[in-house]
């Protein structure tokens, strides 16, 4: 089958796919955004947290997405919810990580020269520490993000719909058609979203600098 | 069957196949080390070379590994060589941008004192700032290799082997004890290469840091 | 061995600035010490890194010698030139050996010699050699840094040697006993020596000669005793200090001031090499105007004012 036959065929199911990975992509960004800076803020305040949490991210962060997928097959099953700590672990951990090192990195003479001059804590929050932190937690997000396009692929084995299916179906027939739509597609969602947040750091950035 | 007698049944198997995942994985790295370090020193040779070298490894690593592997096979077809060649792509970008940022981040200072006592630019890479850059670079090659073990997983799925044959074929028959069998040794090298190449690159940084009277 | 440094009508100017080093012309004879010194951005440093040609001068020429450092292969000029920093910039990934040994093995030396030549320089600089060879940077402290920094620049016998604020790194106390170390090796081997410093103290202490710059101008350059009699403007005098004539007894020595007479008895004694302004505080100290000189002679206190109005 031809690539235009393949399209004229397959569109809607295509589209379908693509919707359902973007979908899945934003929901699972949006959380791990939330979570991550929520994580991120609570280990920079609680010194005791952080020696408790960072280990296990360190251990994390090497596993390998794709046996994080296989080993929580007995615990959630396969489907939507099988994919949940994959997503959950891969997605929150980068912003974790910035937020409580972009925390850790401000100069603690900003701060105290903040107070100094007679701002409260929630102005030395939002007008100091905000501004300060918010190009690091972009640069975790942006990471994240990446990482979720891709481990949203790989969700497809345990029969999850996404562009991820189209690659398994196409590396399984050999049938070129859907292994090149599918990837091609992922491939350009990857970079586009990384580079779109790109962006947004740079911005986030020049207003501090 | 229990998992212990799964485990204990198809040992040397299991042992066999893991060997072969770290192969793999480490010949992918190597090559990834050969091409991608001198990448990094042109880089830092030459700013043209620069944008275009780290802009091209950057988007292959944001290119989601699946795609990647997928990719290949109009290339390259399936089997061991398009799984090495996704895998050294993959792996190219800690390598390059490590060495990129080590070289470029060394105190100015000593530098200019290798200038100014005569070396040549050649002396001067090769007998100051490499030696200096190489915790960073070794930082770099320890992202590469506990990523490409990861990596090589997926090759199972372009017929190359590995550990990725046990978990693939075990989430297929529903059989955990295989999943198992895969999964950790893929597990235990991950966090094991992660935790000894730590180690090394903390040894290698002691004995770097500039000494400031 | 040492060579002389001259600078003929050297002018360096970086585009879209005044000039760092306006028109200079200055001879270091060969085995002394000159100072630079001025404020920061006085072209200092500019103008000593036109002589091992990490920067290039706009017009002028510079002589090693007699010839003219722009005729000679850029890294065999810096080979034979000595090179200290304020970072020290010992490399930190080499032993204290391998970092002497770092112009001879250039300069493709055999082993034997490069073993030897680096004990002895550990030995001229007063670090034992056996204990500080193989160590790493880190573990030393900051003055024997210093020590290793200059017995490196010193390594294959380079006829000049070029220090940028060498000792700016170090605490006081530690700086004048490094200022004092690198004098003694000075005498024994008689480079010719170019220092960049801010600190008047230093070039003062250190220099056979000083030059003043400010703005890429050469304002002053004489012996320190000079300097300190007659600054030549307001601009030196400020740079000097309040305290420049206090400064300039510490300059010169008891021997140099003495008269030859015989002393009253039961005159206090000063050391010969004592400097004037020990001999003064010990003349306010005792309230007495006149000390017996060790080894005979005496000094009056006419003497402090004849030498400090020269």
């Amino acid at each position: 089958m031809s690539f235009a036959e393949y399209i004229d065929l397959f569109d809607d199911n295509i589209l379908f796919l693509l919707e359902q990975h973007v979908i899945l992509f934003a929901i699972a960004l949006a959380a791990a955004i939330v979570l991550g800076v929520t994580l991120g803020t609570l280990v920079h305040r609680f010194r005791g947290l952080g020696m408790l949490i960072v280990p296990i991210v360190n251990v994390l962060q090497a596993c390998p997405e794709i046996v994080l997928l296989a080993l929580s097959i007995p615990f959630l099953g396969i489907g939507i919810s099988g994919a949940l700590i994959p997503l959950f672990v891969k997605g929150v951990l980068p912003i974790l990580r910035n937020t409580a090192s972009g925390f850790a990195s401000i100069d603690p003479r900003m701060i105290e020269a903040a107070r100094g001059m007679g701002m409260s804590p929630l102005q030395v929050l939002f007008r100091v520490e905000v501004p300060a932190v918010l190009p690091i937690v972009i640069a975790g997000v942006r990471i994240s993000a990446v990482m979720l396009v891709s481990v949203i692929t790989l969700t497809a084995y345990i029969g999850v719909d996404s562009l991820g299916t189209m690659i398994l179906q196409g590396i399984s027939r050999m049938d070129m058609p859907p292994l090149l739509i599918g990837a091609g597609l992922t491939a350009l969602l990857a970079v586009t979203v990384n580079y779109l947040l790109f962006g947004l750091e740079r911005l986030a950035s020049r207003r501090v600098a | 069957m229990s998992l212990y007698d799964f485990i204990t049944s198809r040992w040397t198997d299991i042992v066999a196949v893991s060997w072969w995942h770290l192969r793999l994985s480490l010949m992918a790295v190597g090559l990834a080390l050969g091409i991608g370090l001198p990448l990094g020193v042109l880089c830092h040779l030459n700013r043209i070379a620069a944008a275009a070298v780290l802009n091209t490894v950057s988007m292959i690593y944001t290119v989601p590994t699946l795609a990647l592997f997928g990719l290949m096979i109009p290339l390259l077809g399936i089997g061991v060589v398009p799984a090495i060649v996704a895998v050294v792509l993959y792996s190219l970008l800690p390598v390059v941008q490590n060495t990129y940022t080590g070289l470029a981040n060394l105190d100015p200072n000593l530098c200019e004192v290798a200038i100014g006592m005569g070396m040549g630019r050649w002396t001067r890479l090769f007998r100051v700032e490499l030696p200096l850059a190489l915790p960073v670079i070794f930082a770099g090659l320890r992202i590469a290799v506990v990523n490409a073990i990861g990596m090589v997983t997926l090759a199972s799925l372009i017929a190359a082997g590995g550990l990725g044959d046990l978990i693939f074929r075990g989430i297929s028959i529903m059989s955990w004890n295989l999943v198992l069998a895969g999964s950790v040794p893929v597990l235990v090298m991950a966090l094991g290469a992660d935790f000894l190449l730590k180690l090394a690159e903390q040894r290698l940084g002691r004995n770097r840091e500039v000494a400031t009277p | 061995m040492a060579l002389q440094v001259e600078f003929r009508d050297v002018t360096k100017a970086f585009p879209g600035s005044p000039p760092a080093v306006d028109r200079l012309s200055l001879t270091v004879p060969a085995g002394s010490i000159l100072a630079l010194v001025g404020p920061s951005g006085c072209g200092k440093t500019t103008t000593m890194k036109m002589i091992n040609r990490l920067i290039e001068p706009t017009s002028g020429e510079i002589m090693l010698g007699d010839q003219r450092v722009t005729d000679m292969p850029v890294k065999e000029l810096r080979r034979m030139i000595g090179y200290v920093i304020q970072y020290v910039g010992l490399f930190p990934h080499m032993t204290v050996a391998e970092n002497i040994a770092i112009v001879p093995k250039l300069l493709g030396w055999p082993k034997a010699r490069i073993d030897e030549r680096t004990d002895e320089l550990l030995t001229l600089v007063g670090l034992s050699a056996q204990t500080h060879r193989s160590r790493y940077p880190r573990s030393l402290s900051g003055g024997q840094q210093q020590r290793v920094g200059v017995a490196r620049a010193l390594a294959a016998d380079p006829p000049v040697l070029l220090m940028d604020e060498p000792f700016g790194a170090l605490d006081p106390i530690t700086r004048v006993h490094v200022q004092d170390e690198l004098l003694s090796i000075q005498r024994k081997v008689r480079k010719t020596i170019i220092i960049v410093t801010h600190d008047m103290d230093e070039a003062i202490r250190l220099g056979d000669k000083v030059a003043i710059l400010r703005a890429g101008r050469m304002v002053q350059h004489e012996a320190p005793v000079d300097i300190l009699r007659h600054p030549k403007d307001a601009f030196v005098s400020e740079l000097l200090g309040r305290d420049r004539l206090v400064k300039l007894l510490s300059t010169v020595s008891v021997a140099s001031a003495l008269s030859d007479e015989p002393a009253p008895a039961g005159t206090p004694e000063i050391d010969r090499q004592a400097t004037l302004e020990q001999a003064f505080l010990l003349m306010l100290d005792l309230g007495r105007d006149t000390l017996a000189v060790a080894g005979g002679g005496v000094l009056h206190i006419r003497d402090l004012l004849r030498v400090s109005t020269g």
